[in-house]
């Protein structure tokens, strides 16, 4: 229990630490972030609208840094994550949230799909060590080395513009109307289907690699040994390996979600999928500050989410990490 | 991008026992580790002598330019991009300013990742507490969005700046390898040798420079190794945003140009299939060297002492399975001959029973 | 010697056991020529330093030497009684364990062979109950117990060895070291093998929980009549409990005896400097000896006798050739092995050093 309560004051302090880097993101920019949004607007300012985007920033210029700072934590509280500029007059909330189920439906299930078959396959090499599949593991480096966006742009061009069995652009045709029926779906999987196998291309291998070297270790340990001497069934002593060797994988799972996100964001961009990544592009390219504060506390958050269930999870597992004395 | 260092998946090795004494280094003689090596060495040459090579100026516009990038001829072997410029020569000094900054990237963290780890490792306490926090949010702070917020800081201007890049791309990847080093340096520090060293009253600089430092070099080139490969990765993800000057040419710079003029959808492939390859195959490179070094910390991973070519000789199965000893297809006959216990007919057993 | 009626049949006979690590040019000789014979319900030690090949002798033997190990030479005849598993229907059926298959391996394993290993805490599988990991060796081979009877029998197992049911539930590392090594043993004999191979049981263990356990062995051994074969490196120990010792140096067996004739006869000048290497507890004080030099790096092994770099009474053929290991010259009906020079008729016309030519003491009470 008390492990429980270090890992999640641990996670709290690093929400705040993420927070606090947020607030500091349009602080940080040279010259004035105000003025730069101006730039952006192109059109008769009202004072009004002045007052109201510095008062958005906090920048309101009687207020001291510290107040800036709880005014922030203010907003945030209720949900208010200021005005997007570059697609103005919306909520930063709204524009995220726009994006957000597309991208936790594709790098969601990528990244499920990804991990069970890294796993998988890794353990399937290991167990069959020796065997013709230890070729496959040259390959696999030059997949896991191989940047995301790179991966994306050579499937594009094979698969998309060369054979022209995948659309590549957006989560849907341009001429369809979202709407729940068989035909919307099939043309969102249509779409989708390009950035999920880049994102399962280039993370896979290194699942593969590492649960790989886990395995053939753990199969060296004397309980696999006895459960051969033991005479137990192949599949059972596959078990006894297998079930060790998971452990460390979880772990790696949660540390790498961050990378794997990563590489997400940069596969949607290439695909100009509508999901975060296009929005964290258009953000950066239109310098919108309140967007790109919004979504960098989101992407941080889903992170931190994320390594706090892997966390959870390896507990689950490990009976030695649930006695924490 | 995930990592192939050692044990455990994606960058978490577990502590290896590595014996203390100083070992002659034997380098792993496999085909993975040559090639690896030979890659990496084709790359440095072109690093240093790239620019030099290249049959022109990156940034020369040839005369007549229609807007369309033109194929590999024997004039641009590698073909050109739409405004002319030559692919091959792009290629060939992008790859200086890629190889410094992942090279100075993955020093800078690896110090960095000494430093913190190995203090966190073997002061324990308050010391280790308060650095394991940092290595941790370091950690769990996802680094792309990070970057892009830290080098918009920068602004164009000063974006072209190498070092400075380099700086900031340690600063998001020094925290797998602190990691590492830290969790093998509490497992060594516990052993005899260091322990006997304690006591008799050695300094804290000399245990760890002569006690604990050999047995973390393995690591420390693994995790640097992967460091790189990080830093190329990164290099060219955050050139291909936009977020670099587009004018200091780089792989990512080149594919940043390549997708802004729809390359891809145009299928100009000579304009970014170069680069992105490049990216990949020097990421390979340093990955085979890992497989090697990983091979050498971890003796398990190691072919298991018996090739298949050599067990083919002596008449045994090719894959070792575990729990079935291989029997030599000599001993088996020399089994059969047998009658009887008693008339074996070795040399070495006389029993007058 | 012994009260074993001349004609009983062995368990085990392993004959001419060679293993190699590796092959080829680069393999190295770690067992040679090793014979052992281990007969119903009676305690063989082996003994011998470290690297001297005896656990990898005694895990050749099953079949469960790890990578690279290969097996070059040798039987391994392993006698079923009639109506046990991978018997066929003869009586008294008698297998190659170097030829069987791997099912008839499978089914011989820890039904006729346990194996209790050196460090319980690395041999018992760190996420599973201990429970589970009793009850999955019934499962596999009493096919035909339900889930109530084999629970009934694990606790019945536990409570043999001194262990209260209820940390079935437990996972190894919950458990004490001295538990832990009672659950192996608790394990091994869940199918009441007739032959159970304890790999240093006892060598991470303090004296105290030794003895505990050595107690319980042999209560245990009583009970169910097993026989154990008992690798160590503590031959005062085995003199205790073992009543045959085969001593191993270098890959071969030197010596082979009963425990008594080995305490107090020994043959073999090896076996005399282990006995003189440590002190006894009783008996006048007596200045201790050990062996000078260093076990042979197997991968250049000397010339003739393995041992002659260290032995006290070396003579030349010692230096150029190997000597068999057969009955000491001068006891043609004792049942003793020594691989000696010294003890060869035709080699050696000189009188034996008094040390090596001890009568031991008749009667064969300890």
């Amino acid at each position: 229990m008390k492990a429980l309560a270090r890992k999640l004051a641990f996670y709290l302090l690093a929400a705040l630490i993420a927070i606090t880097i947020d607030f500091f993101i349009p602080r940080m920019v040279p010259g004035n972030a105000v003025a730069a949004q101006l730039a952006n607007l192109h059109g008769t300012i009202t004072p009004a609208t002045l007052k109201g985007l510095y008062e958005e920033f906090g920048l309101s210029g009687h207020q001291s840094a510290w107040d800036q700072y709880m005014h922030y934590w203010d907003q945030l509280l209720h949900g208010n994550l200021g005005t997007s500029t570059s697609f103005y007059p919306t909520s930063v909330s709204s524009v995220i949230a726009g994006g957000i189920y597309w991208t936790l439906g594709l790098v969601g299930i990528a990244t499920v799909i990804s991990f069970t078959l890294g796993t998988v396959l890794g353990i399937v090499v290991a167990w069959r060590r020796g065997s013709f599949l230890d070729n496959l593991l040259p390959a696999l480096t030059f997949f896991q080395a191989a940047p995301y966006f790179f991966l994306a742009i050579l499937l594009v061009a094979l698969l998309g513009t060369g054979l022209h069995w995948f659309p590549v652009l957006g989560g849907y045709s341009i001429t369809a109307t979202p709407a729940w029926n068989l035909g919307y779906l099939q043309d969102v999987l249509d779409h989708a289907f390009l950035p999920a196998l880049t994102i399962v291309l280039a993370s896979a291998a290194g699942w593969t690699i590492g649960m790989r070297n886990v395995m053939v270790t753990t199969m060296d340990e004397d309980y696999v040994l006895m459960a051969q001497a033991k005479g137990l069934p192949k599949r059972r002593v596959l078990s006894y390996a297998a079930r060790n060797a998971i452990l460390p994988s979880v772990t790696g799972f949660s540390l790498a979600i961050g990378f794997v996100v990563s590489g997400a964001l940069l596969t949607e961009i290439v695909f100009s999928y509508p999901g975060i990544g296009y929005l964290l592009e258009q953000a950066v390219l239109n310098h919108d500050y309140p967007l790109l504060q919004g979504l960098f506390l989101i992407i941080t958050f889903a992170v931190l989410a994320a390594n706090l269930i892997g966390d959870l999870v390896y507990v689950f597992l490990d009976p030695r990490a649930r006695r924490e004395a | 991008m995930t990592t192939v260092i050692s044990v455990g998946a994606p960058g978490v090795p577990s502590p290896v026992t590595i014996p203390p004494t100083r070992r002659r280094i034997r380098l792993p003689r496999s085909a993975k580790v040559i090639t690896g090596i030979t890659l990496l060495a084709i790359f440095v040459f072109l690093a240093i002598f790239g620019s030099m090579l290249s049959p022109y100026d990156p940034n020369a516009i040839a005369s007549a330019t229609n807007g369309v990038p033109q194929p590999p001829s024997a004039a641009h072997l590698l073909g050109t991009t739409n405004i002319q410029q030559d692919v091959l020569s792009q290629l060939l000094t992008g790859t200086r300013p890629v190889m410094l900054v992942a090279f100075l990237a993955g020093a800078v963290a690896t110090v960095l990742a000494i430093l913190i780890g190995v203090a966190a490792g073997y002061f324990g306490g308050l010391v280790d507490d308060l650095l394991s926090m940092l290595i941790n949010v370091s950690l769990v702070l996802p680094a792309l969005p990070l970057l892009i917020v830290l080098t918009g800081f920068l602004g164009t201007s000063s974006s072209a700046n190498d070092p400075l890049i380099a700086l900031i791309i340690a600063i998001t990847g020094w925290a797998w390898g602190a990691r590492v080093l830290r969790v093998q340096v509490l497992s060594v520090r516990s052993r005899d040798f260091v322990e006997s060293a304690r006591l008799i009253g050695e300094r804290p600089w000399r245990i760890i420079g002569f006690e604990i430092m050999p047995s973390l070099i393995p690591i420390i080139a693994s995790s640097f190794l992967f460091t790189v490969i990080y830093a190329i990765g990164t290099y060219a993800s955050i050139a291909y945003l936009g977020l670099i000057n587009a004018s200091h040419w780089s792989w990512g710079t080149m594919l940043f140009w390549a997708q802004n003029k729809d390359a891809v959808q145009s299928g100009w492939w000579w304009w970014f299939v170069p680069p992105g390859l490049a990216i990949a195959l020097l990421g390979t490179a340093l990955a085979l060297l890992n497989f090697g070094i990983d091979e050498f910390i971890n003796p398990r991973l190691r072919a298991a002492g018996l090739s298949r070519k050599a067990a083919r000789g002596a008449g045994l199965p090719r894959r070792f399975r575990l729990g079935l000893t291989p029997v030599t297809a000599q001993a088996l006959e020399g089994a059969d001959l047998a009658d009887s216990a008693r008339d074996r007919a070795i040399p070495d057993i006389e029993v007058s029973r | 010697m012994t009260t074993r009626p001349t004609a009983s049949t062995p368990l085990l006979d392993v004959r001419g056991l060679s293993v190699d690590y590796g092959v080829g040019q680069d393999a190295v000789r770690a067992v040679t020529g090793a014979n052992l014979t281990l007969y119903p319900g009676e305690v063989t030690g082996l003994a011998g330093e470290s690297g001297s090949g005896k656990s990898t002798f005694a895990y050749a033997i099953t079949r469960l030497l790890r990578a690279p190990g290969v097996i070059t030479a040798g039987s391994v005849r392993l006698h079923l009684a009639a109506g046990q598993p991978g018997a066929s229907s003869q009586p008294d059926a008698v297998i190659d364990l170097l030829a069987a298959t791997e099912l008839q391996l499978r089914q011989i394993r820890w039904s006729q062979i346990a194996v209790v290993m050196q460090s319980a805490m690395n041999a018992l599988n760190p996420v599973f109950r201990i429970g589970a990991q009793l009850t999955d060796v019934l499962r596999t081979h009493r096919p035909e117990m339900s889930r109530a009877e084999r629970h009934e029998r694990a606790a019945e197992l536990v409570r043999m060895v001194g262990i209260t049911p209820d940390r079935l539930r437990a996972y190894p590392h919950e458990l004490s070291g001295g538990m832990r090594q009672r659950a192996m043993i608790a394990m091994a004999l869940a199918l009441e093998p007739r032959i159970v191979i304890m790999d240093e049981p006892t060598t991470a263990l303090d004296v105290v929980t030794q003895l505990e356990i050595l107690e319980e062995l042999a209560a245990l051994r009583q009970r169910l009549g097993f026989a154990v074969l008992f690798i160590t490196h503590d031959l005062s120990l085995l003199l205790e409990i073992a009543d045959s010792i085969s001593i191993m140096y270098a890959g071969r067996v030197v010596e082979q005896a009963s425990a008594p004739e080995l305490f107090r006869a020994p043959r073999h000048p090896y076996t005399l400097g282990l006995l003189g290497s440590f002190p006894s507890l009783h008996g006048p004080r007596v200045t201790m000896t050990g062996i000078g030099g260093a076990p042979p790096d197997l991968r250049h092994p000397p010339a003739g006798c393995p041992f002659h770099p260290r032995c006290p009474y070396v003579m030349d053929v010692c230096r150029e050739q190997t000597p068999c290991l057969r009955t000491p010259a001068r006891e043609e009906t004792s049942d003793r092995l020594v691989s000696c020079w010294l003890h060869d008729p035709v080699a050696s016309s000189l009188s034996l050093p008094s040390a090596l030519a001890a009568e031991p003491s008749l009667g064969g009470s300890r």
